[in-house]
């Protein structure tokens, strides 16, 4: 399988007031061709910094790229101009924001702001932009005519749909959509998500599908990445992950979920919250909340650890070095 | 059907709002019981009536019509001064604990508040407030020395905590937990759950839990009624809600739920197009236009519950008993 996309020890961070905020340390994640990638976090842990840093949008001032590569394709982003990357912006690959509410200008007819993408990108007549235009909304199962119509006439899911269309209007190689589905409901989102899908073997792009939701991802995805504290702690393919996962954090995402097809009593929540990215602790970002904690853990940075060839997780169970065993049997 | 554990009876509640293009039914002949130290679920998607339903129970929206009668007194009865007294034992926690708390009152302040102006205490009488304050923080697993922070130094779990510690300082029967957890990540959102399941079984209380989330209503649920457009379509327990859906809304609900497991994949009942408005209604099942199986009945004729099996009810009618 050839890698589209290869993000290699990214670190991301923020300047503000109140000290430095970590966001993203040391990401390395690959994305295959035609295959859709998850990432899973909680509020926090860096996924929208590193859906933003692949588009080369993060804010500096205050955001600062310490490090890393972004390499699409062979070639790497970080080290484009700023008209390169905008050439690569919505042809080669385009992002689908979280809240469909927002993310549309207010006064531009949806059918103008597909056309501009369309316009800017392809080297054709402004008519034949609005053919395609048409097109791509007949597409995600819009009627045409409403093209001339605003935002603000649309439902939540419409408007999404809108988006899945401005996103996909030139063919992009590589889609990330950044929680596409959290602010709908779910009759609707199973609607793009399967809508999604389908654009996405017509097409054969690749996503980068960015969730919270573990269910979306056992849906969707073929290989996920669990990231914590702007660390990627787990990842491999989703049955590795959904069937076989090894770091403590990733189980008690699990277990918090209620699941629909068992009868649980209680939850097994994460005990604790998730550590201040302005002072990370020292050693193992999550040692402060895990049931296995031994000194190691809080001195020690573990580091990844190959369970098998596409599997790896950063623990130091998995390193020998901590055993379940003490815990477990207590 | 009195039974005497019976806590909360609704009889058909209704609340309509006037809007400039027509009458808005958001909540539409709504009639439920709910036991003493039970939960009852209310299901539903965005704008079909669930806050509404939540908020008339309390008066926070006075209802159109019908009866909500709370240990056998029909509380829309009540002037404004029993109704004051009343609200002691009928709390509500709020959906969105960014928007719920007001941002210039610390948090023992926003505990507080409830018992002074309930005039459990005196303003003046500082000792025995602290004192029920701190009892609070701890039973909501707020540590003390945050007695003096703003809502916005804290995060969503621990202002939900707030959120709850305010509902319950008044000590209350009955609880609206309007989407209590929508707003939180899954680690945060299953120590809110476990802990509201904690203090059910400590105190009896009974809860009205409003949710989009299906998961979540399972596992916490005596019984569970499903909304659409402002009605019940079908009131049931979990166990039969889930292994025997009967209407044909509630299987689409139920089917489109993600399953984090890969090996199961969805068989997906479809939905044509999406919410219709609850404007104007016309007559008939309201479900009827997205309806796989829609009949030329279901066009004309209004539905209302029907029982098929004990304790399961559906309205439909094309689900015969």
């Amino acid at each position: 399988m050839t890698k589209l996309l290869e993000v290699k020890n990214l670190t991301i961070c923020y300047k503000t007031d109140l000290g430095v905020v970590n966001a993203l340390n040391d990401v390395s994640i690959s994305v295959e061709e035609g295959k859709t990638f998850g990432l899973v976090g909680e509020t926090g842990a860096g996924k929208t910094t590193l859906a933003k840093g692949i588009m080369r949008l993060t804010p500096i001032p205050p955001g600062d790229v310490k490090s890393g590569q972004i390499l699409y394709n062979g070639k790497d982003l970080m080290k484009l101009e700023e008209a390169e990357i905008r050439k690569i912006r919505g042809k080669h690959i385009s992002m689908i924001f979280q809240d469909p509410m927002t993310s549309l200008n207010p006064v531009m007819t949806v059918g103008d702001q597909i056309a501009e993408v369309v316009i800017n990108h392809e080297n054709i007549s402004v008519k034949d932009a609005y053919v395609k235009t048409n097109e791509m909304l007949e597409l995600v199962e819009i009627p045409s005519e409403r093209s001339s119509e605003y935002p603000h006439q649309f439902s939540g899911g419409m408007k999404q749909r809108v988006i899945i269309a401005m996103a996909l209007a030139c063919n992009p190689k590589l889609l990330i959509a950044d929680e596409p589905t959290t602010a709908l409901d779910v009759t609707i989102q199973a609607q793009v998500l399967e809508m999604m899908k389908e654009l996405k073997n017509k097409f054969n792009t690749s996503v980068l599908l960015i969730t919270h939701d573990l269910g979306v991802v056992a849906q969707n995805c073929d290989d996920v990445a669990v990231i914590y504290a702007g660390e990627v702690v787990e990842s491999g393919t989703v049955r590795d992950i959904f069937k076989n996962m090894k770091h403590p954090y990733t189980e008690g995402l699990f277990a918090s979920i209620p699941n629909i097809a068992e009868d649980v009593r209680r939850l097994k929540p994460i005990d604790g919250l998730m550590p201040d990215p302005t002072s990370l602790p020292k050693g193992c970002k999550f040692h402060t909340r895990c049931k296995y904690a031994q000194d190691v853990c809080r001195n020690e940075h573990p580091k990844m650890t190959l369970v098998n060839d596409r599997h790896i997780v950063r623990c130091f169970i998995q390193e020998n070095l901590v055993s379940r065993r003490d815990i477990d049997e207590k | 059907m009195k039974n005497k554990n019976e806590i909360l009876c609704i009889n058909h509640l209704k609340k309509y709002f006037s809007t400039p293009k027509g009458i808005l039914h958001a909540v539409d002949d709504v009639s439920f019981v709910i036991n003493s130290n039970e939960t009852l679920g209310v299901v539903g998607e965005s704008g079909c009536g669930k806050s509404t339903l939540g908020r008339s129970i309390l008066r926070l929206n006075e209802p159109t019509s019908g009866e909500v009668i709370f240990k056998g007194e029909n509380i829309l009865q009540y002037n404004k001064e029993k109704m004051k007294k009343m609200r002691s034992k009928m709390q509500i926690i709020f959906q969105d604990p960014y928007a719920s708390l007001n941002p210039r009152m610390t948090v023992s302040q926003a505990i507080s508040a409830p018992l002074t102006i309930q005039g459990v205490y005196k303003s003046s009488e500082k000792e025995k407030i602290e004192k029920k304050v701190s009892e609070m923080m701890d039973l909501v697993g707020l540590a003390s020395r945050l007695k003096n922070t703003y809502p916005h130094e804290l995060d969503g779990g621990r202002r939900q905590r707030i959120g709850v510690a305010r509902a319950l300082v008044l000590n209350p029967e009955f609880i609206v937990c309007d989407e209590p957890v929508s707003a939180l990540d899954v680690s945060i959102q299953a120590q809110v759950l476990n802990l509201m399941q904690d203090l059910q079984e400590q105190f009896g209380f009974t809860y009205l839990f409003i949710t989009h989330n299906l998961s979540v209503v399972k596992h916490l649920s005596d019984n569970i009624v499903v909304m659409y457009l402002g009605q019940l379509v079908e009131k049931a327990t979990p166990s039969q809600l889930f292994k025997n859906p009967l209407h044909p809304y509630t299987k689409a609900l139920l089917s489109a739920i993600p399953v984090p497991d890969p090996d199961l994949k969805m068989d997906r009942v479809k939905l044509k197009g999406e919410l219709k408005s609850p404007i104007n209604v016309k007559p008939g099942c309201r479900f009827t236009k997205r309806c796989v199986y829609a009949q030329p009945e279901c066009e004309n004729k209004d539905v209302s519950l029907k029982e098929i099996e004990p304790g399961h009810f559906v309205a439909c009618h094309l689900v015969k008993g």
